[in-house]
């Protein structure tokens, strides 16, 4: 892991090796000439040295080419052209020669390196791009912040070939003071700075306004490199960059959308304590105030009266108040389920036995399942779940007609009915009468809730991995079905 | 004031609350004995031997918990408590230090009278040797001698688990049994956490018996806490 990748290939480079290979070719061109000198006119010869020349100068550098066309034409001169045995340059033909000689070797010579020369970038080209690809994929995949920076070292130590290491983002200078100038954006073409940092090599990572730290490798890193892989370092560190403003821009995004539903959850729970809180304590000290004063003038009738008025409104408002507690115990994620085996019966003659206690008036028809069915749940909160079903059903039904709760089991599922033969839901709201403060926002109709009794009817159902939903119904009054998984029946007993 | 009636002990650092509960129990004949807290509380239960102790789980100057324990290292006096809702563990809790019975907070007066008057028909804390050997309501007949029960005068035919808890449950009449109390006497300290054995046992427990678990005239079910066997009145 520690030598850079090779993206520069050696057969761009001059070596010894290539003189004596060109040496070894003339020789042997001078061979096979010396053999033919019997039969060929001198001109032919010097085709056999060309010869050589050519197959020099498509494999190796332009300067051992011309080396070898000297050598050729030196021997040429000296062995095949007349006068024999002299190196004198004594015609037109001996210029001709060299001239070709020459040509030939540098035009080849040109023409080869040109090719291998775009084959290696075309190999350094696809093996940048590979890497580039896989960063990005992995990018895409990392969750969070710290796993796009995990990432990015490994990807960046694995391409320079020394160890990379992320530098957060110093916050003293964060926000507008970034514009200077050793900040600038990382460019395709900027050298690595390593004048000022120690010799290190410091790549901020920046997207527009934002700073998002940077990628530090150790002094003499960059001097190691070269051009090429200083770039695709470089490229890699703006892929990394953008990375990490599309993980803060997420991250944004969700802080407002929170940040908004509190908001908005605070004003509804403001406006629900004054009024919905308030109404029930009104009434209290209303009728506690008159019964101070004018008691002895009252008739006993109208003294319990106010008696009870004041009773229910102090139940009214303790069940209120219950639901302000079971929210704030939804909403902080501190509710801990305190699972128990409980028979499903019990549950619901729990909740039925508050309900009539509150509403004594109220028609209240049961239909409970044969056998015992054991459901492993928090019973208080499955209690309280079908007690505020139970309770808007009650405030909606009008008097004298029946609420019904049907409890069944279906497909490993315990239902729980509630129906009453009330005003109804219409289907446009059924989803959102579960939502918190419901009935606040459409103001006084409901009247006689927070808006808070269903949606924590939902978040505990919902905490048991259960449902509450609206039934189409038959269209008189509302049918709520309350679905709870039923666990596998624990061993049993003799 | 008749001064042989009970006489019943309040513990609690709320005034109005002590007020309502003075006039409401004196209303029904009892004498009353107040606290505001800790303390006071046990002084008074030392040197005035109250016949019942009401006793509030949040004073200002002890828990109430550590109360009941002192209380109950020289007193069985029957103790109810008060309790707030969506504290199923702290009832649990206090019922197995010793405690007989409670009443959550806010409370109506008919509940707490109808606890009181089981707790003081019980008095002292009845143990197997001293209850009536025999539960005859014109229905249901337990014989706790011979070990039947029969219902409108055919046995009813129950296996040892459910006799058992059957029993237990008559024997503290009117009062809550928590369920790990009926756990660990019925199926032994192993198996307090096995809450589907008993969940079962009464669900056939009922079954034989005929009794509704929507309007039970005998087995009623604390949520949370325990059953409770019901007596004539308190149905």
């Amino acid at each position: 892991m520690r030598d850079p990748l090779p993206l520069t290939p050696r057969v761009l480079r001059v070596r010894a090796t290539d003189y004596l290979f060109a040496t070894a070719v003339t020789l042997l061109a001078f061979a096979v000439a010396v053999a033919a000198d019997r039969y060929f006119s001198a001109a032919n010869l010097s085709l056999i040295l060309l010869t050589a020349v050519l197959a020099v100068a498509i494999r190796k550098p332009m300067a051992v080419a011309v080396y070898t066309a000297v050598l050729c034409f030196l021997g040429d001169n000296f062995f095949f052209t007349p006068p024999r045995h002299t190196l004198a340059i004594d015609s037109i033909d001996d210029v001709l020669a060299i001239g070709l000689f020459l040509i030939v070797a540098l035009v080849c010579s040109r023409m080869a390196t040109r090719l291998s020369s775009q084959v290696v970038s075309l190999q350094v080209a696809q093996r940048r791009a590979r890497t580039l690809l896989q960063l990005g994929q992995q990018l895409a995949a990392a969750a969070d912040t710290a796993a796009i920076r995990e990432v990015a070292t490994l990807a960046l130590t694995r391409v320079a070939g020394a160890t990379a290491s992320m530098r957060p983002a110093d916050p003293s200078r964060s926000g507008p003071s970034l514009s200077e100038p050793s900040f600038s954006e990382p460019s395709l073409f900027s050298e690595p700075r390593a004048a000022d940092q120690g010799g290190e090599w410091i790549i901020p990572l920046r997207v527009g306004a934002h700073h998002h730290g940077s990628v530090v490798f150790a002094s003499g890193v960059a001097r190691d490199l070269n051009a090429d892989q200083r770039e695709l370092v470089l490229t890699m560190t703006q892929d990394i960059a953008l990375a990490l403003e599309r993980d803060r821009l997420a991250q944004e995004l969700e802080q407002s959308r929170v940040q908004g539903e509190t908001e908005r959850l605070r004003n509804a729970l403001l406006s629900s304590v004054s009024h919905d809180l308030r109404s029930p304590l009104a009434s209290m000290i209303g009728a506690a105030d008159t019964l101070a004063m004018y008691e002895a003038q009252l008739p006993q009738d109208e003294r319990r009266q106010l008696l009870q008025a004041i009773l229910h409104e102090g139940q009214r408002l303790d069940r209120y108040i219950q639901n302000l507690l079971d929210m704030t115990r939804l909403g902080h994620g501190t509710l801990k389920l305190h699972r128990d085996w409980v028979d499903a019966t019990e549950v619901v003659v729990a909740a039925t036995d508050r309900l009539r206690r509150f509403f004594p008036e109220l028609v209240l028809q049961t239909v409970l399942p044969h056998d015992t069915v054991l459901l492993y749940v928090h019973p208080a909160l499955i209690e309280q779940a079908l007690f505020n079903v139970l309770e808007n059903a009650a405030h909606f039904s009008p008097p004298g007609e029946a609420v019904r709760v049907v409890v069944s089991v279906a497909d490993e599922q315990l239902l729980i009915d509630v129906i009453d033969r009330g005003p109804g839901i219409p289907p446009d709201e059924r989803a959102r009468i579960f939502d918190m403060f419901h009935s606040v926002s459409r103001g006084d109709r409901g009247g006689k809730g927070t808006g808070l009794g269903l949606s924590i009817c939902r978040g505990m159902i919902g905490a048991h991995g259960g449902s509450v939903e609206v039934l189409p119904g038959d269209g008189v009054g509302t049918s709520m079905r309350i679905t709870l998984p039923l666990p596998p029946a624990p061993e049993t007993i003799a | 004031m008749n001064p042989s009636a009970p006489r019943v002990l309040v513990i609690d650092d709320e005034m109005q609350i002590r007020r309502f509960l003075d006039i409401g129990l004196r209303a029904e004949g009892y004498q009353v004995l107040q606290a505001a807290n800790a303390a006071e509380g046990l002084a008074l239960a030392a040197t005035q031997s109250p016949d019942l102790v009401i006793l509030d789980l949040g004073l200002p100057d002890r828990e109430g918990h550590e109360v009941l324990a002192e209380l109950r290292q020289w007193s069985a006096v029957p103790v109810l408590m008060l309790s707030v809702r969506n504290a199923e563990s702290e009832k649990v809790r206090a019922l197995d230090n010793g405690a007989n019975d409670y009443v959550t907070k806010p409370f109506g007066m008919q509940e707490l009278m109808a606890r009181l008057r089981a707790l003081l028909r019980h008095h002292p804390i009845a143990g197997p040797a001293d209850m009536p050997p025999l539960y005859d309501d014109g229905q249901l007949r337990v014989d706790l001698v011979r070990r039947e029960v029969s219902l409108a005068g055919s046995e009813v035919a129950l296996t040892r688990k459910e006799y058992a808890v059957l029993a237990l449950l008559l024997r503290h009449a009117g009062r809550v049994v928590s369920q790990q109390q009926l756990l660990r006497e019925v199926w032994g300290a192993t198996h307090v956490q096995d809450t589907h054995y008993l969940r079962i046992v009464i669900g056939r427990l009922r079954q034989k018996l005929g009794d509704d678990p929507g309007a039970p005239r005998w087995l009623k079910t604390e949520p949370g806490v325990g059953y409770r066997f019901l007596e004539g009145q308190d149905r």
